[in-house]
């Protein structure tokens, strides 16, 4: 089944809804190519979930796109904070481990997951909409996350089948995790292949396979300034140009790499 | 920033905060290096070099792997280095969910903070602003569940002063003391290593360890919250001349300790240094 579409195409399903998730982590393989071009088409969506967020989130913050923001980290790293999160951003805050359990009772169709207290204070006083329980066995007191589903995924991967078979190199993030807790999964990939491989013949194992991917778009350096391994690292100069700039100027910069040639 | 120091030369204070740090990584089964905390990796690696076949693997996030081989200390092409003879990657998932629970008492890592307190407790998420409000910086993370699994808890800051080292945080993201009481096995310890002197924080109150060579005692009372203990620290232990020069040549010959104490245009101009040089590498 062929399932390949356009940028375009793709990116016009996250428009309107209500939560959109991205992979990839840190400055590897995040799906820059749908983000700058929601950036540039003014699309507006509810929410967007990232386990971190860094330039892609930056960017599309300073551009409006999504109302809020869930994480559990939030920032350039090294180089600091861009236009986006340097100024106002509403942000559901998330620990690594409550943002594990919304995925993963979305993918079991949980009404919730418990998180032991202890582990969530700050959670508990950022988040008081989150319901306390006790544990019926051991009596502990916990936090009832609710379940996180996604309405449309977009992950970055280094090769893709017009099936949706997908193999990354370098960071694995938690990409597979959000494709299973997401409705419709768009994969983003750097070669478009007849084939990715079979297991057993040296070639590598698909991370995503194709009943998870819904569409898949040939987007050649879709992960730049950031990285996709093997085939670049993150280009640190650019994302340092993109980490001085204002706010009003990341439209832009966002039309600028996007219709580089 | 990035400079070619004669090998010979006393060490400076970035040196002494990452032999300082190393310190606490030595019987370390795994260490975390958390991302873009360059003093972190540095250290974890030297700690590594010292303590040979015994020491600890290393957890690299940027990509996500395990990994024993010695190699050189990375920043711009640090995804490509801790793919270089790794064990296995990792899905977030899996390390977060499955193997972090599973290190209880055996893992440790360095984390900076936005603010510790004179209690140890840690904040990364937010701070008061000037009119009102707050101004939000990294997040929560994982600290909550580190602060249960690694102990001591450590921490560090390349500029201890008033605003990083407070009396009270504005915000309390983890408190390592108050999760382990005391008298348990793990009784709830922090360390905080910075660029004047090694603390401890536990149930009974905070102090100093050691004060490093040359930082003068009245400047380090005025940056230290007044509940935290001075008297009688000794000088911070030096580095071993020949681990001196290992770190120098072998470790981290392009100076990624260097970049968390710049800040601001020279902050840019030393990523942009050390991009350029890890770019003319061959490895990894």
């Amino acid at each position: 089944m062929n399932k390949v579409l356009t940028l375009a195409e793709a990116a016009a399903l996250a428009d309107g809804a209500a939560r959109v998730a991205l992979g990839g982590w840190s400055f590897s393989r995040r799906p820059l190519a749908a983000a700058l071009h929601w950036a540039v088409h003014g699309t507006r969506f509810d929410e967007l979930v990232v386990l971190t967020g860094g330039v892609e989130t930056d960017l599309l913050v300073a551009a409006g796109v999504p109302c809020r923001v869930r994480s559990f980290y939030l920032g350039l790293e090294a180089l600091g904070l861009g236009p986006g999160l340097k100024g106002a951003c509403e942000v559901v805050e998330e620990t690594e481990t409550s943002l594990m359990l919304g995925l993963n009772a979305a993918v079991g169709h949980a009404s919730f997951l418990p998180l032991a207290l202890r582990h969530a204070h700050a959670l508990a006083e950022l988040r008081p909409e989150l319901k306390r329980i006790r544990c019926p066995y051991t009596g502990e007191e916990q936090l009832a996350i609710p379940p996180l589903a996604i309405d449309v995924a977009y992950v970055h991967a280094w090769r893709a089948d017009a099936s949706g078979n997908a193999v990354m190199r370098g960071h694995k993030g938690a990409d597979r995790l959000l494709a299973l807790a997401a409705r419709q999964v768009v994969v983003l990939c750097e070669e478009l292949v007849d084939d990715v491989g079979e297991l057993g013949d040296g070639g590598a194992p698909a991370e995503l396979t194709e009943p998870l991917v819904s569409h898949v778009v040939h987007a050649p350096r879709g992960a730049a300034p950031g990285a996709c391994l093997p085939c670049y690292e993150a280009d640190w100069p650019a994302l340092l140009d993109y980490a001085a700039l204002e706010r009003n100027a990341v439209a832009g910069w966002a039309r600028a790499r996007l219709e580089r040639p | 920033m990035l400079r070619s120091d004669p090998i010979d030369a006393p060490p400076d204070i970035a040196e002494t905060m990452v032999f300082a740090m190393s310190e606490w990584l030595l019987d370390a089964e795994v260490v975390q290096l958390g991302l873009a905390s360059a003093l972190n990796q540095v250290a974890a690696l030297l700690a590594q070099a010292r303590a040979g076949e015994r020491g600890p693997a290393l957890e690299d996030p940027a990509a996500l792997t395990l990994v024993r081989r010695p190699r050189q200390a990375f920043l711009a092409r640090s995804e490509r280095a801790a793919l270089a003879g790794a064990t296995r990657r990792f899905e977030a998932p899996e390390w977060i969910e499955q193997m972090m629970p599973a290190l209880a008492g055996r893992v440790r890592q360095f984390v900076r903070p936005l603010q510790i307190d004179a209690r140890g407790r840690i904040n990364t998420l937010r701070v008061a602003g000037r009119h009102g409000g707050h101004r939000r910086f990294a997040g929560l993370a994982g600290l909550a569940e580190l602060a249960e699994i690694a102990q001591p808890f450590l921490a560090y800051l390349p500029q201890q002063d008033r605003r990083s080292f407070v009396d009270a945080v504005d915000f309390v993201v983890a408190d390592p003391v108050a999760m382990h009481r005391a008298g348990e096995d793990r009784a709830g310890r922090v360390i905080l290593v910075t660029d004047l002197a090694v603390f401890e924080f536990a149930s009974g109150g905070a102090r100093a360890l050691s004060v490093h060579a040359g930082v003068d005692a009245a400047a380090l009372r005025q940056r230290t919250p007044a509940a935290v203990m001075l008297d009688a620290a000794p000088p911070t232990p030096p580095p071993d001349p020949a681990l001196l020069q290992r770190l120098r040549s072998n470790i981290d010959p392009r100076r990624v300790r260097d970049i968390e104490f710049a800040s601001g245009a020279a902050r840019r101009e030393a990523l942009l240094r050390l991009h350029a040089a890890e770019a003319a590498c061959t490895q990894p």
